[in-house]
């Protein structure tokens, strides 16, 4: 299901962090396994992600790295620094917030509509 | 057009967009990779390989709105307080030059030094990471020709190179940025590093000892102490640092061995007449009588009643005292608690720096001005034991001016850009050649 790009904003600095929670990642790896894990919903475009990417670095939030990869590549990797760590707590105890709230506003008209 | 080479226009045309030019090589490597990445993700799903480029841009997104996005984030950071009070400073000093010799002549310094910092603060201080090593033992090397070659005057070694004449004493403000060089090719020799830091510290030292300036000793001694405690304090050794009591030890020997050589070397006349001027009516003792006689007089605000026409070197050694007998000493305070300010604020924002290149750089820039203009202050209350270098950007001293303005430009350059400098993964080329292993 498309989702309105307005619902995106702001969240997608959350969902990289997340990621990189897990593991360092390189930034086609980072978009692949979004896609794949909301099984579409997050389809970013990799002109999204890259300013995104370059401003969490400029941040500190995130470091990069340089590994070779196969085929002689070099690829860029991002590792999730402390102060990235605690600015992704923070947007998760936001998210969750905001999700309560949001449950029970939409929850609450769904029972008065019944009523 | 190939699909390499319309992979490689489309990053072009990104990359154009960022205003910052230093930046874009970095980011087209990235964008490129990226492509190539997501073209033989198509190429897998079947499509040609002209087709599947084509699709891994249009997936990219619009060139030009990309570019425009990357510009947004990598646009330099520049320090504007800092920037103004540095030329509000360097106004302020030429104009003090000006009323105090009575000439037009040090403007034209104070133009070179203008030029100097805009060579530190727009040059790519990545290069100095790149050839640390080499820059070090170049500096050292020259230093070495130039101690050679000089001669004494007043008891100081000068080099002359006719029109040009050089104290040697400056050279105290080039060692503690040389020495961060030599810290910074240090990274991941564990307590190796430490030790060999320790060494490294001693060739410049001996110089400032044989010029001699034991206030350039404390000043260099002291940046170096704090540098070597940052390194550590960042783990930039690794994780072998050793035993903590080496930590601890090694960055406070530097300056605790420089300040028990300066007492050793001021010797007890010096000392006794430093404590009890008026024992020495000829010479020193005179000197310290006259600028604690002098500050006396002086009022809080506004002009003081010192006859300052005894006071020798006035605008070179003694410029503070003229401006606490013309402004007063509110004034004074005022101008040393600012510079107060600036070096905490520069240590804060040094440890902040990303890079180790940056950390050294923004330390050893603020430490050298900031202990300089410390030292220079205390002279001129009548309190300096060992004498001074120079007042950053106030006192007269071409080669003062010259290496201050360039030190702050590398210092307000690598605020600016450090959130870009990489340190590097592999030793420095000079240590694998003298194979000091991790």
């Amino acid at each position: 299901m498309p989702i309105d790009k307005s619902l995106l904003t702001g969240s997608t600095t959350t969902l990289i962090l997340k990621l990189l929670e897990e593991r360092d990642m390189y930034g086609y790896e980072m978009i692949e396994t979004l896609s794949e894990r909301s099984d579409h919903t997050f389809d970013f475009k990799a002109g999204t992600l890259y300013p995104i990417l370059h401003t969490l670095e400029k941040q500190a939030l995130v470091e990069s790295y340089e590994q070779r990869a196969p085929q002689d590549r070099i690829r860029k990797y991002y590792h999730l620094t402390e102060a990235g760590r605690l600015r992704l707590q923070e947007k998760q105890k936001e998210w969750t917030s905001f999700v309560t709230a949001m449950e029970k506003i939409l929850k609450g008209g769904a029972v008065h509509a019944v009523q | 057009m190939q699909s390499n080479e319309r992979l490689k226009d489309y990053c072009r045309q990104a990359a154009e967009q960022i205003r910052w030019k230093r930046a874009r090589p970095a980011v087209m490597r990235e964008l490129e990779q990226h492509l190539q990445d997501q073209q033989e993700a198509y190429m897998e799903q079947g499509h040609g390989q002209e087709q599947a480029a084509r699709m891994a841009i249009e997936q990219m997104g619009d060139a030009r709105e990309v570019g425009q996005a990357l510009d947004w984030a990598h646009r330099p950071q520049t320090p504007w307080f800092l920037l103004l009070a540095m030329m509000a400073f360097l106004v302020l000093g030429a104009a003090l030059q000006v009323a105090l010799t009575r000439q037009m002549a040090p403007l034209a310094s104070y133009a070179v030094a203008a030029g100097l910092f805009a060579l530190g603060y727009f040059g790519d201080i990545s290069l100095l990471g790149k050839h640390a090593m080499e820059i070090y033992l170049g500096v050292l090397a020259f230093a070495a020709v130039l101690l050679i070659g000089a001669e004494p005057v007043a008891g100081a070694a000068v080099f002359h190179l006719n029109p040009i004449s050089l104290y040697l004493c400056y050279l105290a403000l080039v060692f503690p940025a040389a020495y961060g060089l030599f810290l910074y090719g240090m990274k991941g020799l564990g307590a190796r590093g430490i030790l060999l830091s320790v060494l490294g510290y001693l060739p410049f030292a001996l110089i400032l000892l044989m010029v001699p300036t034991l206030s350039g000793l404390l000043i260099y001694s002291a940046s170096t102490g704090v540098m070597l405690a940052a390194a550590i304090r960042k783990n930039w050794f690794g994780a072998k640092q050793g035993h903590p009591v080496l930590k601890i030890v090694a960055p406070v020997l530097l300056p605790a061995g420089a300040l028990a050589v300066a007492f050793l070397s001021v010797g007890e006349n010096r000392l006794q007449v430093f404590l009890n001027p008026g024992q020495d009516a000829a010479d020193t003792g005179l000197i310290y009588c006259r600028l604690r006689e002098a500050v006396a007089q002086a009022v809080f605000w506004g002009e003081g009643n010192a006859d300052l026409s005894v006071i020798p070197d006035l605008s070179e050694n003694y410029a503070l005292l003229y401006g606490i007998q013309k402004f007063g000493l509110g004034t004074f305070a005022a101008l040393m608690l600012l510079v107060l300010a600036f070096g905490v604020f520069g240590v804060i924002r040094a440890m902040r720096q990303r890079s180790m290149l940056g950390t050294l750089l923004v330390l050893a820039a603020t430490l050298t001005v900031t202990l300089q203009a410390f030292v220079y202050a205390y002279a001129n209350m009548g309190y300096g034991l060992w004498g001074t270098l120079s007042f950053p950007f106030l006192s007269r001293g071409t080669t003062a001016l010259q290496l201050d303005a360039l030190l702050l430009g590398l210092m307000l350059g690598a605020l600016r850009t450090g959130a870009w400098v990489r340190d590097p993964q592999q030793p420095q080329r000079t240590i694998r050649f003298l194979r000091i292993e991790r």
